[in-house]
């Protein structure tokens, strides 16, 4: 470890004068010289460093940035279609359910069809150029039918327009080959690794969101509470000390039945509001909580600290303590909870959905995944791949996270090594 | 001492209460309300909810009289199991519950702290990296996960449990490692941390000084200090473990309280749903209480109030 | 001679640290006689308590490790005891007391517990009997009401109060050896006194040989007989009471006499301090580890380390020092010095 200390002792020439001597001002403006030469390193540095000599976190992050650009890129790789069963048109489709893993190729044929749908969009756009005015209506609403049977909306679950265009791209470079079902088939004969995949990007999507949602919440509430303190302080930490001691995952479970009660839902649909999205929302409500009371300890702590009041008195501004000394120590404490809670998101997330009360099919998650391959598990066969795959990929993650999360805390705070 | 019960039944009675309005409230907001929406329901059950809930009576005057007999437990009858309260379904599914929760917590401890206290006092040893990685895995990996691999290894493989069902203590020895399996390995950190901190104190050097063998001072002087950090765990991990049996007891299709509140919100049943948060919430401040009393019964230093 | 209770011949002592090897006690050897008590001098790192967990077996392993060096007690050799033998002497033969009474007792067991562990184990009595004694031993060190204060915890007593229990857990089992590690540092002034004088009186008693360990060389003219100093982990003067204050004979010694003020003696001006800082001792020098801070340097102290030598002299007895430079001829001048 580096301390300013060893620093002192590399720089050349700077032999301490005997104290009590007054020194001028060249002699001052030497020392200035040689103090901007120094390199210091600082604090995000040396946990760097830290962070790069600990090989279980860095094989951790280099596993999670492999996972998300996988599950970013989905949509390009040549894979099967999550949704359907290989290809409708396929004969094979009925004999391929519950497949176990292997190499046979699989027929994938989705360039003649899109070809056709593009033909006969082209053609309906080119008539309603053509068509009179009064005629228009009509045909725009054929096109709105057509397009209801755009190919990709059988095989992908309501693919965006990013996804389609990417969809595109991989039927461009990859034409109608695709990998075949080497992580098996399911009950319905959907390919596994295709679902693994996809189900990756809620998975993921989940864990990071609804961790900014609880980020948000519970750094506001944390930093309001500790700077005013006072009774604002008391009063803000004993309603979190009541929300605590609820066992809040059942009164979620309890929320989440009657957000899905169907005309509520179908409320909350008309303001674009769907299932994901209450998902994010009450996860994220639930986890700030921990956060909060992080955050508010170390603004407390940091109120009273020397060098905050030593930045005080030599003319620092408000805007610039916060920026230059509240935030980074806040920053480092709060990565490291945030290292914390999204696997714990991620963990809840599966969860709920393996207990059919997170994402529904058609979507896709990991946690669903590992729910269906239990659900078809009989005394008499079991369907291992269904498991195995979904469950490694879960757990793998979520074991990548938390060795990260140590990693990182051990990097960013030495003294907190070995303490849980 | 008294003044400390007296100020948390003040506050868990405060915390049900916000439990039960919240609930209450959100459960009339469902539109048109939850009594006559489009699904049907049994006359019986109707003719019960109605004649129970005053349904012709204004908002508020049916909620001091749910309020009412609620604060004398009694909870209602199901919304949607024919003949039955929710008084009778928490009664028959905490025996279950309680069972499974009891065993899991015990599996925790005693295989957390007995890993702990070695990983500690062998430090560095191979037992220790062991311990500590499979503490690491046992926290990772989500209890459904670590039950279905269970149940392909145990069940199939290598028959030794049954799959599922209630009865015996054979049928609830499986989901209770599961349910306990990462409880067990928090703790063994949180033991083995606990450990090497008190174990570089002076009084554990006094404690050599005397004459004292490893072992007595380990578990004389050692484990007490040691185990402070667990003691403050157990709350969370009660609430830990009531959370997991949900979907163990799904899983190994146990009859307890934790699979009736999962299909009483599949299903939509509000009444059970809504006693049975009460009951969970009840649970836990039980709990919290314990641990902070047991607390100051280990530190003298802490005196409760 | 009678034959010495406590032999220390040639111990080394090593700890394996983040910047090396270091090692805190380097080639020491003392001998301890029945009743006797023995000062030992040095600021902290100089090794002297490091020396002194070694004698009980407490040297912490690893980092810790005796090289090479014998201690042998009543003739039977300690290095290589198994550790059921050691359970026997720690405690019942040897026993020791440490600096701070706050934290050397276990806050969450009673004084009895604690103190009726030793003499069940050692003296085989049974729990009434060991409590007995226990509120016996706690009236001779001076605990009023001790039958009832036995029964509570440490955090109920104040540090003076708690370092007179470890003082009577320490002797429950009448040791012939007490090590005391600078057992006054942490307490008021006062309260210093008043254990020191409880020590002397309890030695007088059982006629318990002391090893007393300390860095104030007024406590030590207080209550010891013979005094080593210790510098970076060597023994660099061995000597009488008497004798090292009348003329200390190393440098070192010289330093710490003069920074210390003195009772008897009117202060003029500042206190001497040292100058410099003691050695990192992961890098000690070649020669003698005092030679950078020493006024009295010769070239060959940077390349040769001075031996510890002793030497027979009528009216102070058996005196050594590690040092080529003879302050014994400027005596006169030395002692005018601190007369001054």
């Amino acid at each position: 470890m580096v301390t300013p200390d060893s620093h002192r002792d590399q720089t050349p020439g700077s032999a301490p004068q005997p104290p009590g001597k007054i020194r001028d001002l060249n002699d001052y403006a030497g020392l200035i010289a040689q103090a901007d030469q120094q390199q210091g390193i600082s604090h995000w540095q040396d946990a760097r460093r830290r962070l790069k000599k600990n090989p279980v976190a860095m094989i951790s992050l280099w596993y999670l940035v492999g996972v998300s650009v996988l599950a970013l890129l989905t949509p390009l790789l040549p894979l099967q279609s999550p949704q359907s069963i290989g290809i409708s048109s396929s004969p094979q489709s009925q004999d391929r359910k519950l497949q176990a893993p292997s190499w046979d190729k699989v027929e994938f044929d989705l360039q003649a069809p899109l070809a056709a749908y593009d033909q006969r969009v082209a053609d309906l756009r080119q008539q309603i150029a053509a068509s009179q005015i009064t005629e228009q209506p009509e045909l725009a609403q054929q096109l709105q039918v057509l397009e209801k049977s755009h190919p990709f909306r059988k095989l992908w679950n309501e693919p965006g327009l990013v996804t389609r265009g990417m969809i595109r791209c991989r039927l461009a470079v990859f034409g109608d080959m695709c990998i075949p079902s080497i992580c098996g088939t399911d009950i319905l004969g959907r390919d596994v690794l295709s679902r693994v995949l996809w189900g990756s990007r809620v998975s993921l999507a989940v864990g990071l969101v609804a961790t900014l949602v609880s980020l948000l919440i519970g750094v506001t509430y944390g930093a309001i509470s500790g700077y005013l303190g006072g009774w604002v302080d008391a009063l803000m930490m004993r309603i979190v000390d009541v929300i605590y001691s609820v066992p809040f995952i059942f009164v979620v479970i309890f929320l989440i039945t009657i957000l899905n009660e169907d005309t509520i839902r179908t409320r909350l649909d008309s303001y674009g509001i769907d299932q994901i999205m209450i998902f994010f929302l009450v996860i994220g409500a639930l986890y700030w909580l921990t956060m909060a009371r992080v955050v508010r300890g170390q603004v407390l702590s940091l109120k009273n600290e020397a060098f905050i009041d030593a930045a005080r008195t030599i003319g620092a501004s408000r805007w610039r303590i916060i920026q230059r000394h509240l935030l980074p120590n806040v920053m480092g404490i709060v990565i490291v909870y945030l290292t914390l809670t999204i696997p714990a998101v991620m963990r809840f997330e599966a969860f709920l959905s393996f207990l059919g009360l997170g994402v529904s099919p058609p979507d896709v998650s990991w946690g669903l995944l590992v729910n269906e391959g239990l659900t078809v598990i009989t005394p008499v066969k079991i369907y291992y791949w269904l498991v195995t795959f979904s469950g490694l990929a879960l757990a793998l993650t979520l074991f990548a996270l938390s060795f990260l999360g140590d990693g990182l805390r051990d990097a960013l705070d030495p003294r907190m090594k070995n303490r849980d | 001492m008294i003044w400390f019960l007296l100020k948390r039944l003040g506050w868990m009675v405060l915390t049900l209460w916000v439990v039960f309005t919240t609930s209450f409230f959100l459960m009339r907001a469902v539109p048109g309300g939850p009594f006559d929406s489009e699904k049907k329901l049994p006359a019986a059950i109707k003719r019960n909810i109605e004649k129970r809930y005053q349904m012709d009576r204004p908002l508020i005057e049916q909620y001091w009289s749910h309020l009412w007999a609620t604060m004398r437990c009694d909870f209602g009858p199901s919304y949607k199991l024919e003949d039955y309260t929710v008084n009778d379904v928490i009664g028959q599914g905490f025996p279950v519950s309680a069972s499974l929760g009891i065993l899991a917590m015990t599996f925790a401890l005693s295989l957390g702290l007995v890993s702990g206290v070695v990983s500690a006092v062998l430090r560095n040893s191979v037992y220790d990296v062991s311990f500590m990685v499979a503490a690491t895995i046992g926290i990772a990996v989500p209890n459904f996960v670590l039950a279905s691999l269970m149940i392909v290894l145990f069940v199939f493989f290598w028959p030794v449990f049954p799959a599922a069902g209630w009865g015996e203590l054979r049928q609830i020895i499986l989901p209770a490692l599961c349910l306990g399996a990462p409880f067990a390995g928090y703790i063994s950190r949180l033991t083995r941390t606990g450990m090497l901190e008190v174990l570089g104190l002076d009084y554990i050097r006094t404690a050599y000084a005397k004459g004292l063998t490893t072992r007595e001072v380990v578990i004389r002087h050692a484990l007490r200090g040691a185990i402070l950090p667990v003691v403050s765990y157990l709350g969370p991990a009660t609430a830990g473990i009531l959370t997991g049996s949900l979907v163990l007891e799904q899983i190994f299709a146990l009859p307890g309280m934790g699979s009736h509140f999962i299909e009483a919100a599949t299903q939509r049943d509000y009444t059970l749903a809504m006693g049975m948060v009460m009951v969970y919430t009840f649970l836990l401040f039980v709990m919290n209480t314990l641990v902070d009393l047991s607390y100051s019964m280990i530190d003298p230093r802490v005196e409760v109030d | 001679m009678p034959p010495a209770l406590l032999e220390v011949d040639r111990l080394v002592v090593e700890f394996t640290t983040d910047t090396g090897v270091v090692q805190a006690v380097n080639d020491i050897s003392f001998e301890l006689q029945p009743g006797q008590t023995l000062g030992i001098v040095g600021e902290s790192g100089s090794g002297k308590s490091v020396a002194n967990l070694a004698v009980m077996g407490l040297v912490p392993q690893p980092p810790g490790r005796i090289v090479s060096g014998d201690i042998s007690f009543r003739g039977r050799n300690l290095r290589n005891l198994s550790r059921q033998d050691w359970s026997a002497i720690r405690g019942k033969q040897i026993s020791m007391i440490f600096q701070d009474p706050m934290t050397a007792l276990n806050p969450y067991m009673t004084i009895a517990d604690q103190m009726r562990e030793v003499t069940q184990r050692h003296l085989g009595h049974r729990r009434r009997v060991a409590i007995d004694h226990a509120v016996e031993m706690l009236e001779r060190v001076g605990i009023p009401a001790a039958g009832e204060r036995v029964f509570d915890y440490p955090h109920q007593f104040s540090g003076g109060m708690r370092q007179r229990v470890m003082i009577a857990m320490a002797l429950s089992c009448k040791p012939e050896i007490l090590i005391a590690d600078e057992p006054t540092t942490a307490l008021d002034v006062t309260i210093q006194a008043q254990i020191l004088d409880l020590m002397k009186e309890l030695q007088r008693d059982e006629g318990t040989a002391i090893i007393f360990i300390t860095h104030d060389l007024g406590v030590v003219a207080n209550i010891c007989q013979e005094v080593m100093v210790m510098y970076a982990g060597r023994i660099v003067e061995h000597a009488q009471v008497g004798p090292l204050f009348r003329q200390p004979l190393h440098p070192y010694t010289l330093g710490l006499l003069k920074s210390g003020p003195r009772w008897d003696r009117r202060i003029s001006g500042e206190l001497d301090a040292i100058d410099g800082q003691p050695p990192d001792l992961a890098r000690l020098p070649t020669g003698c580890a005092f030679a950078a801070r020493c006024p009295y340097i010769q070239d060959r102290c940077r390349n040769e380390l001075p031996p510890l030598l002793f030497h027979e002299t009528v009216p102070a007895g058996r005196r050594g020092q590690a040092c080529f430079h003879d302050l014994a001829p400027s005596s006169s001048s030395t002692c005018k010095e601190l007369d001054q």
